[in-house]
């Protein structure tokens, strides 16, 4: 949570959005919340019920290949349903404001920031998460080449570079040093690895390592 | 050949790429059962008091287990020794009084079955506040700033009053520079579990000895009953290197409830919770000759410090050590009272601050002379350290000067500004020098050999992601004699032999020596154990003729004589030893030991847009021996990325009405992205020192030392005009 309300008010938002809602309204517009001050009456009403149910529901997940059925409430991303209900924790949390993309995987070959989608939403949809890359023991060549240009330091950004990677080949948009920056910028890494990561990029799509 | 100084991959790198890596958040949930979340609530005001919380819906939401708020939390203990637990000790006293000090410390702390249920009970604690007027910036009690004799004492070498007046030319500028987030990709991450006998700790951090032992005197534990684990760690760059309140609110929530308890900071929660690099003003008085010849340095620094935080160290100050030959010099360094969290070291904390004013200042002074800005660097050559008087162990700055403006075609340099140009963009080159005290920790390491001959280097360290777990592989392997493959690392966990933090450029001097020292210590046990068995071929020969080479023992001259190591420990039992390094006293020391630097950058700036791009960097560093030259590199590209922010984009925006940060999140405070950075290039200038331990000198502060105030000077350079405030944001150049 980021701040407590500053004085009781009467409904906020939240409460008139209700449970159910919550979690995807403070993901999107997380930096935007107007949770200090957004009312600050005198006095404060009496608590309101909430309005919306979030009973879990169960779905099946196509994740890696594999048709995963799980519990979840309508409110969960599919970045916590992936990390803290089918253990896939190679995917990792950031930010958990889509402005990192620590949390990229693939949907339907597609990237996407997990920490913005629902899981109820990707209920058809072919999940490919950091653990779905690999066969076997044969890295993929994005993979192989993030390890062989040293293109991470700390590693935790690396899973959503490389899932970035994977898609911007396929998108065609691997085509030079400048293209790949451009595409690979939705992707922080603190430690720097940026140049590595470019050569490992341009490599893997076969355009020359560095 | 020895593996010390080979390009190795990293060793834990096929676990990154795979996701299979174990960051804290990532730890197996104890079968699903036991672990539950606690989500913090935290101050929306930056001074006043606590009048009431409600907390009624929260606890009445659906999982929660426990809400904790000042009125119920368990009392702490106030850790006295700074120096042993680092700056931000007494801000450690969370949950315990109706106070807030700052904008984003904790009120409460919801525990829940699910991050959902947490989070959402989190969001219905309706707190209330008598709120006062806050200090919300360092220039609103300047008036008031205060020095701190004890930790951040003043410098003073010669007469520098003297010095300024005996100046044919004076340079008297005044920079600021922004507060600062580390903002690591891994927020703080702290899981705990809480038994009768033992405190089991999860942690994001850069020294787990520290947290093992303040949790320990908060909670009125003994250490030994405290376990800190930290195995992979998603960067830190000092954010994680003071022990902060996260990890006491979910030992706290740990022991309220009996159960394990996971907390993860929010992206937005890390601008309270671990810190920050300080705002300061930096005034710079330059005095010299008209050759250039520097006759006074003094800087008077002025920085800001927490509202309830009455002892400041000189480690959040910007008062830097001096890299020039100077016969006058004298920094002082006052605080200012702020209600912000208390600042932290962040990737060099005093150089890398402190060397933005003195080198601009230096780039303005070259200007004003006409003097070529690293002719005038090399006038200014230190021949002993000018901070201390004492020879240096080693120095290879001039020869960084000179490798790195040959790379970088410096030559070429037109003096004159706005007079390079790459069709509509201005061109501006400029450079400065970076220096760094290398320094180690002590530290314990001990190396175990199996009978399969396979290895095991142990070291209570961390591995920030700089190669920490790749360089005492390689170390450990090289002083055992075995191939590099047969040696396994394992650190971040206070039951390991005890390392020392992960800051201040120690790392790797600190586990190299340790890991040497071990390896070395049990190569000489199983010769020892050779020689005595008679059923080895070693048999009888004197220890001192026992060579090794890649895990076969062998007489020196006959290379037949001699057997494994596996076969040795097949008939003798699994074997292991321990070294310990202690790091030479600074007190009495007969020689400085620095590390060097010199940055060369080529900027483009749009003259309508007032946009500034780097568009090639070059960085030339001396730190002695480089143990891996593809991880050395990383890590110095990685620092001059963080330079690059640190000129152009990165700055702690505050509210001046409330003392609230306005840009809590990447979306507004902007870190460098693939498209900010060029082509870098790191250039090792190799010295052997015989006063450090292989010759180790550390990299991690070094790398981004000097990176910023040389994208100062080039953006003078392309431009003509000279911006005295970071980050060079396009509208201070329109």
């Amino acid at each position: 949570m980021e701040s407590s309300g500053r004085a009781a008010g009467g409904p906020s938002r939240r409460q008139v959005l209700g449970r159910g809602a919550l979690i995807g309204a403070a993901t999107v517009g997380a930096g935007l919340a107007p949770q200090a001050g957004a009312a600050r009456a005198a006095t404060a009403p009496p608590v309101r019920e909430e309005t919306l149910a979030a009973e879990p529901v169960e779905i099946s997940l196509r994740v890696n290949g594999r048709e995963r059925t799980l519990s979840v409430e309508p409110r969960t991303t599919l970045l916590d349903a992936l990390r803290e209900r089918l253990g896939l924790t190679g995917t990792k949390k950031g930010c958990d404001q889509g402005a990192c993309g620590a949390c990229t995987v693939l949907v339907d070959g597609r990237r996407v920031n997990s920490c913005l989608t629902l899981a109820v939403m990707q209920r058809d949809a072919e999940i490919t998460t950091i653990e779905g890359l690999a066969r076997g023991d044969e890295l993929h060549p994005v993979q192989r080449a993030f390890l062989e240009c040293d293109a991470f330091q700390c590693g935790y950004c690396t899973s959503g570079q490389i899932m970035s990677a994977v898609a911007l080949i396929e998108e065609g948009h691997a085509g030079s040093p400048e293209e790949v920056r451009e595409w690979m910028s939705g992707n922080i890494c603190r430690c720097g690895a940026y140049p590595n990561i470019v050569a490992a990029v341009r490599q893997a799509a076969g355009g020359g390592a560095r | 050949m020895s593996v010390v100084g080979r390009p190795i991959a990293r060793v834990e790198g096929r676990l990154k790429v795979t996701g299979a890596a174990r960051y804290t958040a990532d730890l197996p949930q104890d079968d699903g059962k036991d672990l539950v979340h606690a989500v913090a609530v935290c101050a929306a005001v930056a001074k006043g008091r606590i009048t009431s919380i409600d907390a009624r819906q929260a606890r009445a939401a659906g999982g929660v287990l426990e809400l904790i708020t000042h009125h119920n939390a368990p009392r702490l203990r106030p850790v006295p020794a700074q120096e042993v637990l680092g700056p931000a000790h007494e801000t450690l006293l969370v949950l315990q009084d109706d106070r807030v000090h700052y904008s984003g410390q904790p009120v409460a702390v919801v525990v829940a079955d699910t991050l959902e249920n947490a989070t959402h009970a989190a969001s219905l604690v309706r707190v209330e506040y008598a709120e006062e007027r806050p200090v919300a910036t360092l220039f609103e009690g300047i008036d008031d700033a205060f020095d701190s004799p004890r930790y951040a004492p003043p410098t003073t070498i010669g007469d520098v009053d003297r010095g300024l007046a005996d100046a044919a030319v004076v340079i008297d500028r005044t920079y600021t520079t922004p507060a600062q987030h580390h903002h690591p990709m891994e927020t703080m991450a702290t899981t705990v579990r809480w038994t009768a006998d033992e405190v089991t700790v999860h942690v994001s951090t850069q020294t787990i000895s520290m947290v093992r032992d303040g949790l320990a005197t908060t909670f009125g534990l003994r250490p030994e009953q405290v376990r800190v684990v930290s195995e992979f760690l998603g960067g830190g760059f000092g954010g994680k290197a003071a022990w902060c309140w996260p990890s006491v609110v979910t030992a706290m929530a740990a022991r309220l409830t009996g159960r394990q308890v996971r907390l993860v900071t929010t992206r937005r929660q890390m601008f309270a919770a671990t810190g920050q690099r300080p705002h300061s003003v930096q005034r710079v008085r330059l005095g010299a000759r008209r050759d250039g010849v520097l006759t006074a340095i003094a800087q008077d620094c002025v920085g800001e410090t927490s509202a309830f935080y009455d002892t400041p160290p000189f480690y959040i100050g910007a008062a830097t050590p001096v890299p020039y030959g100077c016969p006058n010099i004298r920094t002082t360094q006052r605080f200012v009272k702020v209600n912000c969290q208390t600042p932290v070291p962040m990737r060099s904390p005093v150089e890398g601050v402190g060397l933005v004013s003195v080198e601009s200042a230096m780039d303005e002074l070259a200007a004003e002379l006409g003097v070529d800005p690293l002719e005038l660097r090399r006038r200014n050559y230190a021949e002993r350290d000018p901070n201390s008087g004492l020879p240096w162990s080693s120095n290879g700055l001039l020869e960084c000067y000179e490798r790195g403006a040959r790379r970088f075609g410096w030559p070429e340099r037109n003096p004159e500004p706005r007079s390079m140009r790459d069709g509509r963009y201005l061109v501006g080159w400029g450079m400065a020098t970076a220096i760094r005290h290398a320094g180690s920790d002590p530290t314990s390491a001990l190396v175990r050999l199996g009978a399969d001959g396979r290895a095991v280097v142990q070291i209570g360290s961390q591995d920030l992601g700089t190669g920490t777990f790749t360089i005492m592989t390689q170390v450990a392997a090289d002083a055992l004699g075995v191939p590099v493959e047969m040696m396994r690392a394992e650190l971040g966990d206070t039951d390991l032999p005890t390392g020392g933090g992960s800051f201040g450029s120690h790392t790797a001097a600190s586990v190299a020596a340790a890991a040497r020292l071990a390896g070395e210590a049990l190569r000489a046990k199983v010769i020892r154990i050779a020689v005595a068995d008679e059923g080895s071929p070693l048999s009888g020969a004197s220890p001192d003729d026992v060579l090794v080479d890649d895990g076969y023992l062998f007489v020196r001259g006959d290379r037949s004589r001699g057997e494994r190591y596996a076969q040795i420990l097949r008939r003798n039992r699994l074997q292991s030893a321990t070294g310990d390094h202690t790091p030479p006293p600074r007190e009495g020391a007969t020689v400085a030991r620095w590390a060097f630097g010199a940055d060369f950058t080529e900027v483009k700036v749009d003259p309508e847009l007032g946009t500034v791009r780097v568009t090639r960097h070059v960085k030339a560093i001396e730190a002695g021996r480089i143990i891996n030259p593809r991880t050395a590199r990383s890590q110095v590209i990685g620092g001059v990325v963080m330079g690059i922010g640190q000129a152009l984009t990165e700055a702690t925006e505050v509210d001046r009405r409330d003392a609230r940060i306005t840009n809590a999140g990447f979306w507004g405070y902007h870190v460098p992205v693939n498209a900010d950075v060029p082509d870098i290039e790191a250039i090792f200038v190799e010295r052997d020192d015989p006063h450090i331990p292989g010759s180790v000198k550390g990299l991690g502060e070094i790398a981004t030392i000097g990176t910023a105030p040389a994208i100062l000077n080039a953006v003078f350079h392309a431009t003509g005009k000279r911006v005295r405030d970071l980050p060079i944001t396009p509208d201070k150049l329109l």
